[in-house]
């Protein structure tokens, strides 16, 4: 096998070429995640996530979210698959005047896309989209770098056939105490490397509860049938 | 008071603009003759030089132009696109004269005498003139100036460029007018010439008494008008208050991207026509005239007011790209509405780099191409029931407080605390469930140390607009909320939310109704 194709391919790269340390990263608000990800998202960059859609992919992202609200930039979600519930993201501290919802079919779904981070007033855009050939994420690349914004990409994990070159791809999974991070891909890393990260300090309502004996007697009968 | 008029007249008026109105490969060359036809009369009604060196003058018929040259161009003379031009030259003509009027077809009339003092003198007010006219490529025009309006007139005809601003100037000027220039029904002028009356200047001697006799008081008061001793009846202008400017193509359009190069012309007019009044407008509308169709009405908003015609052209350019023609447009009409004061925003120098758009010119972007109501913004009300409690409302009409920091007014804030989602929240045996009531609503300060029994109950980042009948196994997790509607909104509804897992790790957000059918509302994601 080539060199060239090795590097194509993402397993060589230049030492020079790897992120340098100043590169600004935003803190992900999970320790572990930032661990697994040296230091956290990277800035102004196509991230990918491989998600289903409830696992917890939102809460995920959320403290980044809201560290981002205070940059007064809009943060638009292009073709969720269901509505936002303001009293969710207000409870949370995202202002609702920055938050956009956008429908479109899919080639305009990424027109749409590129044009808000084209255009500076956006600090995120998060997609969720089936298809993607490897020209519109160049394309959505070089948008994400001139307006400084960040495009998440949120796809179903089973789409797996195409790799596409992003700086970042995760894989999600859900876990009982959380969610099951692995890195795909990763600029300047290797894939492979897995993290859980736990929910049960923010959200302990959405994880399975650890049974202890006093408990058990106490919660009703856990798998209903319906 | 000594009043001084100002006759501007544009002999060529609709044949100089031609090129101007379309700029495209359709419009015919200029440099071969070109005449344009009284489509009633049949006589030409201006011709280009090219034409008029072959000896082609206004005022001939038809078969005498084509007898003088074969390769002749004709084009239809309009009298509405020439009244449309000459409202145009007049909205520029405005800015430098408060009084004018128009002089249909092609001639317009400026008051100069309350003028003089703010130009310095009538030399550096034609100099203006001049150099606004000019601006215009090919427009040939003349004037005449004299102490009242129709002798103003008579002596642009006759005398062009010359300027009499006294009586005496004037009546010298004007003596070798001939009759037939005057204002005057054609029988009247017959029954002059009849008489060996030339001139004007040999009417004038005539006494006034005799004149009214012999020929009625309509001769009398059109040569005390000449003479200032009647005031002018005329019109004065006053620019429109809406802009609204048609455009009649020259050829039929079936594509749309053909559409955009008129578009051009008439967003380039409104351009004018708004900065000229500081203005913007958020709304504009487009009429095409079909052929044999009722006309197609295009509306396009911006939620950013904008004045740039480049602006609004790209803005068209999406709303145009969504659009099948039904039938070959023949003519489009552009209308603007909802006007707005121009704001000059000032950006930080210090900022560093900026946007390329506004969030409201992103808005707009998007609504442009994608219709109004795909661009939403969640909002959130006073209600217990949570499709109610958070909507999401397209930004349509959306002002600028719309999409901008809203800062919390008190009312908010007490609207806020009044929003407990859990109006009756019931502990079921083993579960322990915190009612709004007993939670203090300080929740931010009581987080850190109850993690996950904050005051506000827990809400899922995603509603589904349709409730979905539960279809799967789940696991149900610990604590109930109940929810109801208020008695006034109709059929009275209690559900009971839960929250659950489904066996693929999904977060669900359920309910259960009085009727014990189970529906998933809400995912946690």
């Amino acid at each position: 096998m080539q060199l060239s194709e090795l590097k194509q391919q993402g397993h060589v790269w230049h030492l020079n070429q790897a992120p340098r340390p100043e590169q600004t990263l935003y803190p992900t608000g999970f320790a572990e995640l930032d661990v697994l990800l040296g230091g956290g998202w990277p800035c102004q960059q196509v991230i990918e996530l491989r998600t289903a859609f409830g696992i917890g992919e939102f809460r995920l992202l959320l403290p980044y979210l809201q560290q981002q609200s205070s940059r007064n930039k809009l943060q638009v979600y292009i073709n969720a698959p269901a509505q936002l519930h303001a009293p969710f993201l207000s409870n949370q501290g995202l202002p609702l005047w920055q938050q956009l919802e956008v429908r479109a079919q899919e080639q305009d779904a990424l027109w749409a896309a590129e044009q808000c981070l084209k255009s500076g007033c956006c600090s995120t855009v998060l997609l969720w989209q089936q298809s993607l050939n490897i020209a519109r994420l160049k394309r959505l690349q070089l948008a994400a770098a001139e307006g400084q914004a960040e495009l998440f990409l949120l796809r179903p994990s089973e789409q797996s056939q195409l790799s596409l070159p992003v700086g970042l791809s995760l894989a999600l999974n859900p876990a009982p105490q959380g969610l099951q991070v692995r890195v795909l891909k990763r600029r300047g890393g290797w894939p492979g490397a897995q993290q859980l990260v736990n929910f049960s300090q923010r959200w302990p309502r959405l994880v399975k509860p650890v049974l202890s004996p006093q408990k058990e007697q106490l919660t009703p009968p856990a798998a209903l049938a319906i | 008071m000594q009043t001084l008029w100002l006759y501007l007249y544009f002999p060529q008026l609709q044949l100089d603009l031609l090129p101007q109105l379309q700029a495209d490969a359709a419009t015919p060359d200029l440099s071969k003759p070109v005449v344009l036809l009284h489509p009633q009369q049949l006589q030409v009604q201006q011709a280009n030089p090219a034409a008029q060196a072959l000896g082609i003058r206004p005022g001939q018929s038809l078969a005498h132009a084509c007898a003088l040259c074969a390769k002749l161009q004709v084009l239809p003379w309009q009298r509405e696109l020439e009244q449309q031009l000459l409202e145009l030259l007049a909205q520029d003509c405005y800015q430098l004269c408060a009084d004018l009027a128009l002089a249909p077809p092609a001639a317009l009339w400026l008051r100069l005498d309350p003028m003089l003092q703010l130009y310095g003198g009538l030399d550096s007010f034609l100099r203006q003139l001049q150099q606004m006219l000019q601006q215009k490529p090919g427009l040939q025009f003349q004037y005449g100036g004299a102490a009242t309006a129709e002798a103003a007139r008579l002596l642009c005809l006759t005398q062009p460029g010359q300027i009499a601003s006294t009586q005496a100037a004037q009546r010298l000027a004007l003596s070798q007018c001939p009759v037939t220039l005057l204002d005057l029904a054609p029988a009247l002028l017959q029954q002059l010439q009849r008489l060996g009356i030339g001139q004007l200047g040999a009417l004038l001697q005539l006494p006034a008494t005799e004149l009214s006799r012999r020929f009625g008081a309509e001769l009398q008061h059109y040569l005390q008008q000449i003479q200032g001793q009647l005031p002018p009846l005329l019109h004065y202008y006053q620019p429109p208050d809406q802009f609204c400017a048609r455009l009649e193509l020259w050829y039929q359009i079936e594509h749309h991207p053909q559409l955009l190069a008129p578009l051009r012309h008439l967003l380039q007019q409104l351009q004018q026509y708004l900065q000229r009044r500081a203005q913007r407008c958020y709304q504009l509308q487009l009429e095409l005239s079909l052929r044999d169709q009722p006309p197609l009405c295009l509306k396009l908003h911006s939620p950013q007011a904008e004045a740039l015609a480049n602006r609004w052209l790209a803005l068209w350019q999406l709303k145009l790209e969504a659009l099948t023609l039904p039938a070959p447009v023949l003519a489009m009409q552009l209308l603007a509405s909802q006007y707005c004061k121009e704001e000059m925003h000032s950006a930080d120098l210090y900022q560093g780099k900026q946007g390329q758009y506004s969030p409201l010119q992103l808005v707009g972007l998007l609504q442009a191409k994608l219709g109004a109501t795909q661009v939403r913004r969640p909002t959130e009300h006073a209600a217990f029931l949570p499709e109610l409690a958070g909507s999401s409302q397209a930004l349509q009409q959306a002002g600028e407080q719309t999409i901008t920091p809203q800062l919390s007014t008190p009312e908010m804030a007490a609207l806020q605390l009044h929003q407990p989602a859990a109006l009756y929240a019931k502990a079921v045996p083993g579960v322990a469930v915190k009612t709004a009531a007993q939670s203090p609503h300080s929740a931010p300060t009581a987080a850190p140390l109850q993690p996950g029994l904050s005051a506000t109950p827990l809400r899922p980042a995603f509603l589904f607009a349709a409730p979905v009948p539960l279809q799967q196994q789940v696991q149900l997790m610990p604590g109930l909320e109940r929810i109801q509607s208020h008695w006034w909104q109709g059929q009275a509804q209690a559900r009971d939310y839960l929250t659950a897992q489904s066996a693929d790790g999904r977060w669900l957000w359920l309910y259960r109704t009085e009727q014990q059918q189970w529906f998933v509302h809400g995912v946690f994601a």
